[in-house]
């Protein structure tokens, strides 16, 4: 008995809308914070490092509290749990409301009786039996299940992206005029392997840019050969908002572009691999000559080497380059298409200069159950504020009549007609 | 004669403002107060058709337009509003020099014309940028109407503020699904995505505060469209200048 009060008493809180006005409230100082305090998730590894230090005592009251990764921070997890069970709970509650609703067991809004003939009975309230009998007519029927399909949907919403989190794979990488590209871990930004075995081979055939005006981003198209596994070769054109759909996953193109110095490393053993370095430019710069540098450093077979480089986007391409290891300059000087560069180890073979584009290659299986949510919890509050669930009742027996009816709490319409026609009976209303 | 054309919208809009609050002691004034508002909403539509003819491409994409479209939402929400509700003239008041405000804010930005970038030429983005328009035009209809309105007229607040609700959650769902076709993700927690968030949850938590009885009349009741509204505001305006968004960099200033 004790086990059962118990039960109801956690219904009761789990249910309740004292319950959904807290979480809402606290939902909304979380995403508030979470889009203000500088996240993790959202920060580069540089821009971390650069908060950390700036802001030492912050950043680590920040870590403490679990407020530099608020969402995907279990606390924010359970919080959106607790969020979708009185979801559930208050709309079961509501939805059985409803339904007693369209039963007319609930007490009604609005009563009248009387005796004797009505002299007109308006239009609102439908129709009086004629002779002894009950009818009832009822009205906004799909509005009545409006805020449940409301709260459906987010609960649709909320499962799909717990269920997506565990699923999704996004990266980004970047690809240059030429590069073929089968899924390698080492070409994503994150150095992560997609969660999914990628199955195609693609290599970007062509990267156009065009600018408009001098200093604007007119097009931006991405031009693509690409087959699965013992399938044929395929061309596709990949521009903003049309992907290319491989399989599960989709290439995104982001407008992020540049040159790449585009060389050949030949080993000593006689193996040589294809080395691009991206330099990023403007598209005010893009048909322009410029000169992109770039300082890193480098590691080849576990040799350590420091490069500083220039790239001429001239006419004719050049590369300066120098190379040190251990302060030791081992090249220094300008090289063009087709020179070679003896760096001990290896030979660097420059190439020349091609275009690089970035995209993301994601996958997203989740995402459908979301739109699905989004298009349920939007069509819900729709039919709620389009249609006024009414139900009138008429009763007529020997003794008289009797008018009886549920509505909206805010059906202000329906309130003036009631009112408007209880003066035109005389009656006073309040 | 653009910037004499806005300068005459707002003035439009103030002197109809002015003229609703005479309207107690001259009550002919309504019908020329609201010749005057239809009078300056044409006009400020015919701004917003030329500026489209003349960029060549949707008039939402820069600060100028943004406000320019958002200005004319706000009078045109009230003007069909009150047309259909006459009860809600008098918020004309209120979101009149509103309106008057922001036409005239919209000029301090360059009214240059920009290309449209590639990830902009969607017809999903006239779905979210309209939504939001609309949305803001009715959150100040709300405002007002919580503010300006008698208390026997106060029950269209939480009606207007449903319908806010509603646009506002189409507008963060259509840029939700651009975001998915255009970025390879629906969702990125950026700083833009997370305040749109949080003014839906805040309409949310209005909506239901509402339906407890002392939070939907009184002067509790009427203040309770202003949170939201100063929310959103800032989310469709200002946290682009405090805050490094991914959506920044493709509104033009």
């Amino acid at each position: 008995m004790a086990l059962q009060s118990v039960y109801k008493s956690a219904w009761r809180i789990l249910a309740s809308h004292t319950l959904a006005l807290w979480l809402l409230g606290l939902m909304t100082l979380v995403i508030l914070a979470a889009g203000t305090l500088p996240q993790s998730a959202r920060l580069s590894p540089e821009e971390q490092a650069g908060w950390a230090t700036e802001w030492e005592t912050t950043a680590s009251w920040l870590d403490t509290l679990g407020l530099s990764q608020i969402v995907g921070s279990s606390w924010f997890t359970v919080l959106c749990i607790v969020l979708l069970i009185n979801i559930t709970a208050g709309t079961l509650v509501s939805f059985s409301r409803k339904l007693a609703f369209l039963r007319g067991t609930l007490k009604p809004q609005y009563e009248l009786h009387g005796s004797g003939e009505l002299s007109e009975v308006p239009s609102f309230l439908g129709k009086k039996p004629e002779n002894i009998g009950v009818t009832v007519r009822m009205g906004g029927v799909p509005g009545l299940f409006g805020l449940t399909l409301f709260h459906l949907g987010i609960a649709v919403i909320v499962l799909a992206s717990f269920w997506r989190g565990a699923v999704d794979f996004s990266d980004y990488l970047e690809l240059s005029e030429g590069e073929v590209f089968s899924g390698q871990p080492g070409k994503f930004q994150r150095l992560q392997a997609p969660s999914e075995p990628f199955n195609a081979i693609l290599r970007l055939d062509r990267a156009e840019i065009e600018v408009r005006d001098g200093k604007y981003l007119g097009e931006y198209r991405a031009h693509f050969s690409y087959r699965f596994a013992g399938g044929s070769t395929k061309q596709a054109i990949v521009v903003s908002n049309h992907p290319l759909r491989l399989g599960d996953y989709e290439l995104h193109p982001k407008q992020n572009f540049g040159y790449s110095a585009w060389f050949e490393r030949l080993r000593a053993d006689g193996t040589f691999s294809v080395l691009y370095i991206h330099f990023n430019v403007k598209a005010a710069e893009w048909e322009k000559s410029w000169v992109g540098q770039k300082e890193q450093m480098v590691h080849f077979d576990n040799t350590p080497l420091y490069y500083s480089m220039k790239l001429h986007n001239t006419k004719v391409p050049t590369f300066d380059l120098k190379v040190s290891q251990d302060s030791e300059v081992i090249f220094n000087g300008r090289l063009r298409p087709g020179d070679v560069v003896d760096l001990g180890t290896h030979q660097l073979l420059f190439r020349g200069m091609v275009p690089w584009m970035t995209f993301n290659l994601a996958l997203d299986r989740g995402v459908t159950p979301i739109f699905i949510g989004f298009i349920i919890t939007l069509l819900g509050f729709l039919l709620h504020l389009l249609f006024w669930p009414r139900r009138v009742e008429w009763t007529v027996t020997d003794e008289g009549w009797r008018v009886r009816a549920w509505v909206r709490r805010a059906d202000v319409t329906f309130d003036e007609k009631w009112c408007s026609w209880c003066h035109q009976l005389g009656l006073k209303t309040e | 004669m653009i910037i004499f054309l806005q300068w005459v919208i707002a003035a439009a809009y103030v002197l109809t403002a002015g003229m609703l609050v005479m309207k107690s002691r001259w009550p002919q004034m309504e019908r020329a107060a609201l010749g005057l508002a239809c009078l300056g909403v044409l006009v400020h539509i015919g701004i917003v058709i030329a500026r489209g003819l003349d960029s060549g491409q949707i008039p939402i994409i820069t600060r100028y337009e943004d406000f320019t479209v958002d200005a004319l939402s706000m009078a045109s929400v009230w003007m069909l509003a009150q047309w259909r509700w006459p009860q809600l003239r008098r918020a004309g008041v209120l979101v009149l020099p509103i309106a008057a405000f922001v036409v005239v804010a919209a000029l301090t930005y360059s009214r240059g014309v920009f290309p449209m970038s590639p990830a902009l030429r969607t017809n999903w983005l006239i779905i979210h940028a309209s939504l939001n328009s609309l949305a803001v035009g009715f959150a100040t209809l709300a405002l007002a109407v919580g503010l300006v309105l008698k208390k026997d007229s106060v029950y269209l607040l939480g009606r207007i503020l449903s319908w806010v609700f509603l646009l506002w959650c189409g507008m963060v769902a259509a840029g939700s699904y651009w975001a998915s076709i255009a970025w390879g993700r629906f969702w990125g927690w950026d700083p833009i995505e997370c305040w749109s968030l949080g003014t839906i949850f805040v309409y949310a938590f209005v909506l239901h505060l509402r339906m407890k009885p002392q939070w939907c009349e009184g002067y509790r009741g009427r203040l309770i469209g202003v949170l939201p509204f100063s929310l959103m505001m800032f989310t469709t305006y200002g946290l682009v200048f405090v805050m490094r968004s991914v959506h920044g960099q493709y509104v033009f200033q």
